[in-house]
């Protein structure tokens, strides 16, 4: 096929997913949280993110290679090959915009032989507006992991993405976000994040303290809320001069927030013994006159020398690109489930507090690294520990990426019931989320339901994806003459599993396809039925419902 | 979490990759494939398993009052106007409007001294439906999810169905929570419609082929998946990928499954299916009867109201009376007919069932003649296997509004139940957070003269 003719159905299925589907745009309904768009974020986010020194992610990319490398020596493991174009650019519009690339994504990315390619495909994803609500919502979801189950999450908590979303494009300093976060004050009027984040817990100390050290510090202190920590050394006096620090909030009874004056204690709960507000390892702090309580523990948790912050919030972000954190769980760092991988914890610790807790740098830096973009195909048993880090680990979409990647895959039309990203009871998306959604968080170690089968086999989303009318992908492939039946399938390979089909694939394929339309020559619906069931069987397939 | 994750990865070689493939495809095409995607299949409809204890929870979804269901006080300002009338059991007096249920009065014991500690909707649900308070990051498991995998006998059908919940406000209450989707409920006659007939809605979502695709081509299909997912399948030892092949099958084998016929009401006498009852509640029962009949362990069925099927009418902030007369109109037959319908068919002696919301209601009548959330002091009822019938646990205060005798906190209750299903109390399951935690809190006491 000349190119020009190649273009011109390229532009087709593109176009028709640019016209009705845009994942990265979310929360339409409301107007005054339109999405910024594009030029919006690359202007708040300045020249500053893009002139971080393309050498310092090289080097710590560098850094990590070296130490995974040297434990690898040490356990003897042959670590897998590089993973090829194909795979390399689903994986990473997977973990930094949440869905799968488009056709035209695939085959720009393919076709082009910059060799810094893969370094700008990152950058285009990191300053586009999905990367941000990808981000927003999965740290939305591991901040409240409580999801659905509260009230105030299910209807407010989209609001509250927005809210952080607008954060991480205005903040490149995360330190930024957690204090906005974290030192609330009553007095503030605005309806942020804070006020949100101390309304779901109900202004209530213990729940405060137990969800800041496990979020933002990578401590579950909360064991030791009741008894002193059985596996760790945490002692329930300092859980609770802990909690002490949010004991200065109170909620009145029409809701409002009011502040206690005065240094901040506690009483342990079934006691009556009183303890003063410390931070964890025991330190007493300084409380000036108008800095509140929260305000102090806010400084000591983002200063660049905390021994918890920068390694807790890099590992949450290594374990979202791999699948796996250095410390896994990666909200457990405890004596007794020590780090894969100390040195390189460290390494990222002190790089990202370096960079003023730059999110994108460290997601850069990690993405440069080889180990990052090793391919999960198995080719050595040594390779099995995903904690090895020697292959990449295939993990389940959370519900949102699915959801997202079928829309982009099949390209459908109904934008007033698929566009969103909130929460509305009863739409597509929310049956998904009930259906699909993952409530530990936890990808690796999610496990396929009959239930979550039967959709994909037989559910109205599918059967639209399938339908060579309502799907617009199938659509404009069916509706264009001059294609072949290889050039057919080659782009239903490239819109659902995201690489061009191999040729022991191909050929059974068009057999298909011909023996369909030879056995029912007159029938016009022959052909289209059997694209219809060859799309079916690639958005079935493990390979599609998989980020790897 | 997956520190050490368990394959099971089919040993078939690579040579005979590309040939299996071929011959499904063309096999496909032929149109007559069938059982050479899945062993399972044709190995299926194996040795009958042995038939374990069942658990039936009848759930009232808004908080029942129990000054006029099980636990009233004539002659008290807060009893209201409702009389108390005899049951089968001297000495035990429930609603008038619970005449059935009081001529098996026998087969109850009715627990009229719960003390709980959540009088709001969200978190009543969740405590009572969980077990414990929802507190911090633990996703516990609803107990359907819980107790039915340790009753799972690996049946063709889902071992936790929930028939017409209502989980508007606490959706996690209804889930696997830290034990994972593969415990789930199977739910059906969710989103039903006023007007809608009443077993219309009792049917398994996504359960049948779409319009266009017939057995042949869904066969057709699933030998292209199989085809092309092998190569991937090999080469990816994740759980996140091995665990599909098992979902695939078991989801097959339920389409195709002579335990269907479960669903199908129509095949009941329309004698027996009007003793029931023809609302949603009655006909919910009567496939609950149907799924334990045919072992699945864990079957819930939810009484949201008279009229807006997916409410929450037991809620009676006003016109308590008529409200809770209406819904134990409803009621009544239903779970009467229930246990007499077991009874016949030789299983309620394995069959426990559980009544409950998730709360009791305000002794005090409110200005609108209804009563608020009360938490403090209320009733559940347990009936069935393992259950000693015909008897009250603990008692409240002449007014109402204390638990006078014997409190029962929400552990004690499911100890009582856990117990009279036969399953270990002991057993842990790691929770999300890595820590273990008891099918039943240690520290609980299991009501002793309540089980058989």
């Amino acid at each position: 096929m000349p190119q020009f003719l190649r273009n011109a159905v390229a532009a087709i299925v593109f176009n028709v997913a640019g016209m009705c589907w845009f994942p990265g745009t979310v929360f339409s309904d409301e107007p005054a949280n339109v999405d910024p768009g594009e030029g919006n974020v690359q202007q708040s986010l300045g020249a500053a993110s893009s002139e971080i020194a393309r050498d310092d992610v090289g080097r710590l990319a560098a850094k990590i290679d070296a130490l995974i490398l040297a434990k690898w020596r040490e356990d003897k493991v042959a670590p897998a090959p590089q993973s090829d174009d194909a795979e390399f650019l689903r994986r990473v519009t997977l973990d930094l915009a949440g869905r799968i690339p488009s056709v035209w994504e695939v085959r720009e990315f393919l076709s082009d032989d910059d060799r810094h390619k893969r370094r700008k495909a990152v950058d285009r994803l990191l300053n586009s507006p999905a990367f941000f609500s990808h981000l927003a919502v999965t740290w939305r979801t591991m901040l409240f992991p409580q999801g659905g189950a509260d009230f105030q999450l299910r209807f407010a908590g989209s609001t509250f993405d927005v809210w952080l979303r607008q954060q991480l494009i205005e903040n490149s300093g995360y330190d930024k976000v957690v204090r906005e976060i974290l030192a609330f004050s009553p007095n503030e009027q605005r309806n942020n994040g804070g006020r949100f984040f101390y309304q779901v817990h109900s202004a209530n100390p213990e729940n405060l303290a137990a969800a800041t050290s496990r979020f933002f510090l990578g401590v579950r202190l909360e064991c030791a809320q009741c008894h002193d920590h059985p596996f760790s050394h945490w002692k329930q006096e300092e859980f609770w001069s802990f909690a002490a620090f949010f004991a200065g909030i109170e909620r009145g009874p029409n809701g409002q927030f009011t502040e206690k004056p005065g240094a901040p204690s506690i009483a342990i709960s079934g006691s009556e013994q009183l303890v003063e507000a410390r931070f964890l390892g025991g330190e007493t702090p300084k409380f000036m006159d108008d800095a509140s309580p929260r305000r102090v523990l806010t400084d000591w948790i983002t200063s660049s020398d905390n021994p918890y912050f920068a390694r807790a919030v890099a590992n949450q972000i290594w374990a979202h690109l791999f699948g796996v954190g250095i410390v896994d769980p990666p909200d457990d760092f405890d004596e007794s489930n020590p780090p894969s991988h100390p040195e390189l914890l460290d390494e990222l610790a002190r790089e990202f507090a370096a960079h003023n807790f730059d999110v994108q740098f460290l997601i850069r830096s990690i993405i440069a690294s080889r180990t990052y973009q090793l391919t999960s195909r198995m080719t050595d048993s040594s390779q099995k520990d995903p904690r090895r880090f020697a292959r990449h680990s295939a993990r389940s979409f959370t519900a949102g990426q699915l959801f997202d990647s079928l829309a982009q895959a099949a390209s459908l039309h109904d934008t007033t019931s698929f566009r969103n990203r909130t929460i509305l009871l009863d739409s597509p998306r929310d049956r998904f989320q009930q259906l699909f959604a993952n409530q530990s968080g936890e990808n690796s170690e999610s496990q396929a339901t009959i239930l979550q089968s039967l959709m994909m086999m037989n559910g109205e989303f599918i059967e639209a994806a399938t339908d060579p009318k309502r799907c617009a992908t199938l659509a404009a492939l069916l509706d264009a003459p001059f294609l072949s039946d290889t050039e057919r399938i080659e782009t239903l390979y490239l819109a659902t599993l995201s690489r061009p089909p191999r040729r022991d694939e191909l050929d059974p394929m068009r057999e298909y396809i011909k023996s369909a339309s030879a056995r029912n020559p007159d029938d016009e619906a022959a052909a289209p039925s059997a694209y219809s069931d060859i799309m079916w069987a690639l958005l079935n397939s493990s390979e599609f419902a998989v980020n790897h | 979490m997956n520190r050490k994750c368990k394959l099971n990865r089919p040993s078939a070689s690579k040579n005979t990759t590309r040939r299996d493939w071929l011959r499904t495809v063309s096999a496909a095409m032929a149109g007559g494939l069938s059982s050479s995607w899945m062993p399972l299949l044709a190995a299926d409809a194996a040795a009958q398993p042995a038939r374990r204890h069942a658990c039936i929870l009848l759930w009232m979804s808004g908080g029942p009052s129990q000054l006029d269901t099980f636990d009233l006080k004539p002659g008290h300002e807060n009893g209201g106007d409702v009389r108390a009338i005899e049951t089968s059991v001297p000495g035990i007096q429930i609603s008038e409007h619970l005449p059935q249920l009081a001529k098996a009065a026998d087969q109850l014991a009715i627990v009229r001294s719960m003390n709980t500690k959540e009088g709001d909707h969200s978190r009543g649900t969740y405590l009572m439906r969980t077990g414990y308070q929802q507190q911090g990051p633990i996703n516990y498991p609803a107990i359907g999810s819980l107790y039915s995998q340790e009753l799972s006998a690996d049946g063709e059908l889902p071992d936790f169905i929930s028939i017409a919940p209502n989980r508007f406000l606490t959706p996690q209450a209804y889930g696997p929570g830290f034990l994972g989707p593969r415990h789930a409920p199977l739910i059906v006659g969710e989103y039903s419609r006023q007007g809608s007939p009443a077993d219309g809605s009792l049917k398994v979502a996504n359960l049948s082929l779409p319009q266009s695709v017939d057995v042949t081509r869904h066969d057709t299909r699933l030998g292209l998946m199989a085809g092309i997912e092998h190569d991937f399948r090999e080469t990816r030892p994740d759980a996140a990928v091995q665990s599909r092949r098992t979902a695939y099958e078991k989801a097959v084998r339920m389409m195709r499954s002579q335990s269907l016929e479960a669903f199908n009401l129509e095949h009941e006498p329309p004698a027996l299916r009007d003793r029931y009852g023809r609302h949603q509640f009655g006909q919910g029962c009567l496939l609950a009867r149907r799924l334990v009949e045919r072992g699945v362990p864990f079957v819930e069925v939810s009484l949201n109201g008279v009229n807006n099927l997916n409410g929450s009418e037991w809620d009676s902030h006003a016109d308590n009376e008529e409200t809770v007369r209406k819904l134990n109109e409803i009621l009544d037959p239903a779970w009467a007919t229930l246990m007499a319908d077991l009874n016949d068919r030789g299983l309620l002696e394995t069959t426990t069932i559980l009544w409950m919301g998730e709360f009791g209601r305000t002794p005090k009548i409110n200005g609108s003649g209804g009563r608020d959330h009360f938490p403090r002091a209320w009733s559940t009822v347990l009936a069935g296997g393992g259950i000693r019938g015909g008897q009250v646990i603990g008692r409240t205060s002449d007014d109402g509004t204390e638990v006078a005798d014997r409190p029962v906190a929400v552990q004690d209750l499911l100890a009582t139940l856990v117990s009279a299903l036969g399953i270990d109390a002991q057993k842990q399951n790691i929770s999300n957070l890595g820590r273990p935690i008891r099918i039943v809190d240690p520290e609980a006491n299991r009501i002793e003269e309540a089980l058989a």
